[in-house]
Protein backbone atom coordinates (compact mmCIF):
# COMPACT_ATOMS: atom_id res chain seq x y z
CA UNK A 1 0.00 0.00 0.00
CA UNK A 2 1.21 3.45 -1.11
CA UNK A 3 2.11 5.72 1.63
CA UNK A 4 -0.28 8.39 1.44
CA UNK A 5 2.03 11.04 2.73
CA UNK A 6 3.92 10.78 -0.16
CA UNK A 7 1.68 11.02 -2.52
CA UNK A 8 0.68 13.66 -4.87
CA UNK A 9 -3.63 15.36 -3.88
CA UNK A 10 -5.86 14.31 -6.27
CA UNK A 11 -7.64 16.32 -8.71
CA UNK A 12 -11.02 16.35 -6.35
CA UNK A 13 -8.22 17.23 -3.51
CA UNK A 14 -7.55 20.36 -5.10
CA UNK A 15 -10.48 21.39 -6.00
CA UNK A 16 -11.49 21.13 -2.15
CA UNK A 17 -8.38 23.64 -1.26
CA UNK A 18 -9.39 25.54 -4.12
CA UNK A 19 -12.77 25.87 -2.45
CA UNK A 20 -11.35 26.14 0.78
CA UNK A 21 -9.14 29.41 -0.28
CA UNK A 22 -12.25 31.01 -2.20
CA UNK A 23 -14.57 30.38 1.34
CA UNK A 24 -11.81 31.94 3.28
CA UNK A 25 -11.25 34.75 1.04
CA UNK A 26 -10.32 38.13 2.96
CA UNK A 27 -12.94 40.96 2.84
CA UNK A 28 -12.32 44.44 3.17
CA UNK A 29 -12.51 46.10 6.55
CA UNK A 30 -14.81 49.48 7.36
CA UNK A 31 -10.82 51.38 7.35
CA UNK A 32 -10.12 49.99 3.72
CA UNK A 33 -13.31 50.72 2.48
CA UNK A 34 -13.74 54.79 3.92
CA UNK A 35 -10.03 55.11 2.55
CA UNK A 36 -10.93 53.84 -1.14
CA UNK A 37 -14.21 56.15 -0.65
CA UNK A 38 -11.96 58.60 0.52
CA UNK A 39 -9.68 58.20 -2.80
CA UNK A 40 -12.13 58.39 -5.09
CA UNK A 41 -14.15 61.21 -3.86
CA UNK A 42 -10.92 63.59 -3.84
CA UNK A 43 -10.11 62.20 -7.07
CA UNK A 44 -13.93 63.08 -8.32
CA UNK A 45 -13.67 66.58 -7.20
CA UNK A 46 -10.10 67.12 -8.26
CA UNK A 47 -11.71 66.17 -12.15
CA UNK A 48 -15.23 68.44 -11.65
CA UNK A 49 -12.78 71.63 -10.07
CA UNK A 50 -13.29 74.05 -12.78
CA UNK A 51 -10.62 74.99 -14.59
CA UNK A 52 -8.48 78.59 -13.56
CA UNK A 53 -8.76 81.08 -15.73
CA UNK A 54 -4.33 81.79 -15.98
CA UNK A 55 -2.92 78.98 -13.90
CA UNK A 56 0.43 80.30 -12.44
CA UNK A 57 2.34 77.55 -13.48
CA UNK A 58 1.82 78.47 -17.37
CA UNK A 59 3.83 81.28 -17.13
CA UNK A 60 7.04 81.36 -18.91
CA UNK A 61 10.87 81.59 -18.13
CA UNK A 62 10.82 85.32 -18.86
CA UNK A 63 7.26 86.35 -17.79
CA UNK A 64 8.25 85.23 -14.23
CA UNK A 65 11.91 87.20 -14.77
CA UNK A 66 10.18 90.41 -15.74
CA UNK A 67 8.03 90.29 -12.51
CA UNK A 68 11.10 89.55 -10.63
CA UNK A 69 12.63 92.95 -11.80
CA UNK A 70 9.46 95.08 -10.92
CA UNK A 71 7.29 94.52 -13.82
CA UNK A 72 6.80 96.88 -16.82
CA UNK A 73 8.08 99.90 -14.92
CA UNK A 74 11.28 97.89 -13.66
CA UNK A 75 12.03 96.86 -17.44
CA UNK A 76 11.71 100.36 -18.26
CA UNK A 77 14.25 101.08 -15.73
CA UNK A 78 16.63 98.52 -16.76
CA UNK A 79 16.18 99.60 -20.35
CA UNK A 80 17.67 103.27 -19.86
CA UNK A 81 20.22 101.66 -17.56
CA UNK A 82 21.51 99.81 -20.60
CA UNK A 83 21.38 102.46 -22.64
CA UNK A 84 23.04 104.49 -20.68
CA UNK A 85 26.18 101.87 -20.39
CA UNK A 86 26.41 101.50 -24.11
CA UNK A 87 26.84 105.31 -24.55
CA UNK A 88 29.60 105.22 -21.80
CA UNK A 89 30.97 102.11 -23.60
CA UNK A 90 30.97 104.13 -26.98
CA UNK A 91 32.50 107.09 -25.47
CA UNK A 92 35.75 106.51 -23.76
CA UNK A 93 36.37 108.40 -20.36
CA UNK A 94 39.28 110.69 -22.23
CA UNK A 95 36.11 111.95 -24.15
CA UNK A 96 33.41 111.78 -21.23
CA UNK A 97 33.96 115.20 -20.25
CA UNK A 98 33.43 116.95 -24.05
CA UNK A 99 30.75 114.57 -24.53
CA UNK A 100 29.06 115.79 -20.85
CA UNK A 101 29.87 119.10 -22.00
CA UNK A 102 28.15 119.34 -25.09
CA UNK A 103 25.27 118.20 -23.43
CA UNK A 104 25.06 120.52 -20.93
CA UNK A 105 27.22 123.59 -21.99
CA UNK A 106 29.52 123.61 -18.41
CA UNK A 107 33.15 122.16 -18.65
CA UNK A 108 33.63 119.31 -16.02
CA UNK A 109 36.77 116.37 -15.35
CA UNK A 110 36.99 113.29 -15.11
CA UNK A 111 37.55 113.83 -11.56
CA UNK A 112 33.57 115.20 -11.30
CA UNK A 113 32.54 111.37 -11.73
CA UNK A 114 34.88 109.42 -9.58
CA UNK A 115 34.90 109.53 -5.64
CA UNK A 116 37.02 111.93 -3.41
CA UNK A 117 39.97 109.87 -2.45
CA UNK A 118 40.26 108.04 -6.09
CA UNK A 119 40.69 111.61 -7.52
CA UNK A 120 43.25 113.05 -5.13
CA UNK A 121 45.16 109.80 -6.49
CA UNK A 122 44.82 111.00 -10.02
CA UNK A 123 45.81 114.51 -9.56
CA UNK A 124 48.97 113.06 -7.67
CA UNK A 125 49.72 110.11 -10.04
CA UNK A 126 49.31 112.84 -12.90
CA UNK A 127 51.24 115.36 -11.04
CA UNK B 1 -30.20 52.40 0.77
CA UNK B 2 -28.35 49.50 -0.24
CA UNK B 3 -24.34 49.05 -0.58
CA UNK B 4 -24.74 48.52 -4.36
CA UNK B 5 -27.96 50.50 -5.24
CA UNK B 6 -26.71 50.05 -8.93
CA UNK B 7 -26.27 46.73 -9.35
CA UNK B 8 -28.17 46.12 -12.62
CA UNK B 9 -25.52 48.65 -14.11
CA UNK B 10 -22.49 47.31 -15.61
CA UNK B 11 -18.66 48.14 -14.54
CA UNK B 12 -17.77 49.97 -17.45
CA UNK B 13 -21.01 52.15 -17.21
CA UNK B 14 -20.26 53.01 -13.61
CA UNK B 15 -17.31 54.10 -14.41
CA UNK B 16 -18.58 56.69 -16.45
CA UNK B 17 -21.07 57.86 -14.14
CA UNK B 18 -18.07 57.86 -11.80
CA UNK B 19 -16.82 60.21 -14.16
CA UNK B 20 -19.35 62.53 -14.68
CA UNK B 21 -19.50 63.69 -11.12
CA UNK B 22 -21.89 61.05 -9.80
CA UNK B 23 -20.75 59.79 -6.32
CA UNK B 24 -23.26 57.02 -5.95
CA UNK B 25 -21.40 55.38 -8.59
CA UNK B 26 -17.80 55.27 -6.55
CA UNK B 27 -19.58 53.57 -3.84
CA UNK B 28 -20.96 50.69 -6.11
CA UNK B 29 -17.88 50.41 -7.64
CA UNK B 30 -15.82 50.15 -4.64
CA UNK B 31 -18.77 47.58 -3.09
CA UNK B 32 -18.23 45.17 -6.29
CA UNK B 33 -14.44 45.39 -6.78
CA UNK B 34 -12.67 45.90 -3.78
CA UNK B 35 -13.36 42.26 -2.32
CA UNK B 36 -12.11 41.03 -5.38
CA UNK B 37 -8.89 43.15 -5.74
CA UNK B 38 -8.53 42.34 -2.33
CA UNK B 39 -8.78 38.42 -2.29
CA UNK B 40 -6.66 38.32 -5.28
CA UNK B 41 -3.95 40.54 -4.08
CA UNK B 42 -4.31 38.33 -1.03
CA UNK B 43 -3.83 35.07 -2.98
CA UNK B 44 -0.53 36.55 -4.49
CA UNK B 45 1.28 38.21 -1.95
CA UNK B 46 -0.04 36.28 1.27
CA UNK B 47 0.14 39.50 3.02
CA UNK B 48 -3.01 41.15 4.34
CA UNK B 49 -1.55 44.71 5.05
CA UNK B 50 0.61 44.37 1.72
CA UNK B 51 -2.73 43.60 -0.29
CA UNK B 52 -4.86 46.08 1.38
CA UNK B 53 -2.59 48.50 0.46
CA UNK B 54 -2.58 46.96 -3.34
CA UNK B 55 -6.36 47.30 -3.14
CA UNK B 56 -6.31 51.57 -1.86
CA UNK B 57 -3.62 51.72 -4.75
CA UNK B 58 -4.96 49.94 -7.41
CA UNK B 59 -7.77 51.51 -7.37
CA UNK B 60 -6.55 54.58 -7.13
CA UNK B 61 -5.40 54.22 -10.71
CA UNK B 62 -8.90 53.11 -11.63
CA UNK B 63 -10.43 56.39 -10.28
CA UNK B 64 -7.86 58.44 -12.10
CA UNK B 65 -8.04 56.79 -15.25
CA UNK B 66 -11.99 57.36 -15.51
CA UNK B 67 -11.87 60.64 -17.45
CA UNK B 68 -10.32 58.46 -20.23
CA UNK B 69 -12.05 55.47 -19.75
CA UNK B 70 -13.63 54.12 -23.53
CA UNK B 71 -16.56 52.25 -22.92
CA UNK B 72 -16.32 48.85 -25.36
CA UNK B 73 -12.98 48.48 -25.10
CA UNK B 74 -11.97 46.28 -22.06
CA UNK B 75 -13.38 44.89 -19.17
CA UNK B 76 -12.77 47.01 -16.36
CA UNK B 77 -12.18 43.62 -14.53
CA UNK B 78 -9.92 42.78 -16.65
CA UNK B 79 -8.17 46.00 -16.55
CA UNK B 80 -8.20 45.79 -12.81
CA UNK B 81 -7.04 42.28 -12.12
CA UNK B 82 -3.82 43.71 -14.59
CA UNK B 83 -3.25 46.55 -12.61
CA UNK B 84 -3.49 44.60 -9.36
CA UNK B 85 -0.91 41.91 -10.99
CA UNK B 86 1.49 44.21 -11.96
CA UNK B 87 1.78 45.43 -8.25
CA UNK B 88 1.72 42.26 -6.47
CA UNK B 89 4.42 41.26 -8.67
CA UNK B 90 6.55 44.94 -8.21
CA UNK B 91 5.98 43.96 -4.60
CA UNK B 92 7.16 40.56 -4.87
CA UNK B 93 10.21 41.60 -6.52
CA UNK B 94 11.14 43.44 -3.00
CA UNK B 95 10.14 41.21 -0.78
CA UNK B 96 9.91 37.52 -1.43
CA UNK B 97 7.06 35.32 -0.03
CA UNK B 98 7.23 33.39 2.65
CA UNK B 99 8.09 29.84 3.32
CA UNK B 100 5.60 27.60 3.14
CA UNK B 101 7.06 26.59 6.59
CA UNK B 102 5.89 29.43 7.74
CA UNK B 103 2.16 28.61 7.90
CA UNK B 104 1.43 27.17 11.27
CA UNK B 105 1.00 23.48 11.13
CA UNK B 106 -1.70 21.28 13.20
CA UNK B 107 0.09 18.80 15.10
CA UNK B 108 0.34 15.38 12.96
CA UNK B 109 -2.33 12.84 13.49
CA UNK B 110 -4.78 15.40 15.35
CA UNK B 111 -6.62 16.40 12.84
CA UNK B 112 -9.41 18.96 14.02
CA UNK B 113 -13.10 17.88 14.32
CA UNK B 114 -13.99 21.27 13.40
CA UNK B 115 -14.80 21.15 10.22
CA UNK B 116 -14.30 25.24 9.98
CA UNK B 117 -10.56 24.71 11.36
CA UNK B 118 -10.04 22.50 8.71
CA UNK B 119 -11.19 24.47 5.46
CA UNK B 120 -8.87 27.56 7.52
CA UNK B 121 -6.14 24.48 7.67
CA UNK B 122 -6.97 24.26 3.97
CA UNK B 123 -6.89 27.56 2.62
CA UNK B 124 -3.56 29.00 4.35
CA UNK B 125 -1.98 25.23 3.29
CA UNK B 126 -2.69 26.25 -0.50
CA UNK B 127 -1.99 29.98 -0.07
CA UNK B 128 1.48 29.12 1.44
CA UNK B 129 2.24 26.32 -1.10
CA UNK B 130 0.69 29.24 -4.56
CA UNK B 131 3.38 31.22 -2.84
CA UNK B 132 6.42 29.02 -3.62
CA UNK B 133 5.05 29.14 -7.23
CA UNK B 134 6.71 30.90 -9.83
CA UNK B 135 4.80 34.38 -9.91
CA UNK B 136 3.34 33.64 -13.30
CA UNK B 137 1.67 30.77 -12.38
CA UNK B 138 0.20 31.40 -8.83
CA UNK B 139 -1.37 34.17 -10.87
CA UNK B 140 -2.49 31.57 -13.53
CA UNK B 141 -4.02 29.42 -11.17
CA UNK B 142 -5.28 31.41 -8.79
CA UNK B 143 -7.59 33.34 -11.76
CA UNK B 144 -8.36 29.73 -13.60
CA UNK B 145 -9.50 27.97 -10.19
CA UNK B 146 -9.79 29.96 -7.45
CA UNK B 147 -11.53 33.14 -8.79
CA UNK B 148 -12.96 31.17 -11.62
CA UNK B 149 -12.30 33.54 -14.77
CA UNK B 150 -12.07 31.74 -18.00
CA UNK B 151 -8.98 31.05 -19.83
CA UNK B 152 -9.50 34.15 -23.08
CA UNK B 153 -10.10 36.52 -20.31
CA UNK B 154 -6.90 35.09 -18.03
CA UNK B 155 -4.76 35.26 -21.09
CA UNK B 156 -6.02 39.42 -21.73
CA UNK B 157 -5.23 39.94 -18.49
CA UNK B 158 -1.62 38.29 -18.50
CA UNK B 159 -1.56 38.91 -21.86
CA UNK B 160 -0.03 35.58 -22.94
CA UNK B 161 -2.34 33.09 -25.32
CA UNK B 162 -4.47 31.09 -24.12
CA UNK B 163 -2.26 28.02 -24.86
CA UNK B 164 0.32 29.34 -22.64
CA UNK B 165 -2.68 29.98 -19.62
CA UNK B 166 -3.24 26.75 -20.07
CA UNK B 167 0.19 25.80 -19.56
CA UNK B 168 1.04 27.59 -16.58
CA UNK B 169 -2.11 26.14 -15.10
CA UNK B 170 -1.45 22.63 -15.63
CA UNK B 171 1.94 23.52 -14.10
CA UNK B 172 1.32 25.08 -11.11
CA UNK B 173 -1.63 22.56 -10.23
CA UNK B 174 1.34 19.55 -10.71
CA UNK B 175 3.42 21.23 -8.06
CA UNK B 176 0.39 22.26 -5.56
CA UNK B 177 -0.52 18.54 -6.03
CA UNK B 178 3.21 17.50 -5.12
CA UNK B 179 3.88 19.68 -2.39
CA UNK B 180 0.70 19.27 -0.50
CA UNK B 181 0.42 15.47 -1.19
CA UNK B 182 2.77 15.64 1.85
CA UNK B 183 0.58 17.17 4.14
CA UNK B 184 -2.56 15.25 3.07
CA UNK B 185 -3.34 14.11 6.72
CA UNK B 186 -3.41 16.94 8.91
CA UNK B 187 -5.37 18.73 5.22
CA UNK B 188 -8.24 16.35 6.53
CA UNK B 189 -7.97 13.93 3.44
CA UNK B 190 -7.10 10.02 4.89
CA UNK B 191 -8.21 8.05 1.45
CA UNK B 192 -5.13 8.68 -0.56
Amino acid sequence: MADPRKSELTEAELDRLFEASDAEAPLPSGDLMARIMTDAEAVQAQAMAPVPAAAPQSRGLFAGLGEALGGWAGLSGLGAAVATGLVIGIFPPDQLASYAAALTGAEVSLSDYVPGDMALSTVASDG
Amino acid sequence: MALDAMSDVSDEALLVLYANGDAAAARSLTVRLAPRVLAHAYRMLNDRAEAEDVTQEALMRLWKIAPEWRQGEAKVTTWLYRVTANLCTDRLRKVRMKDIDDVPEMADGAPSADEGLIEKARAEALNGALGDLPDRQRQAVVLRHIEGLQNPEIAEIMDISVEAVESLTARGKRALAAALGKRRAELGFYDG
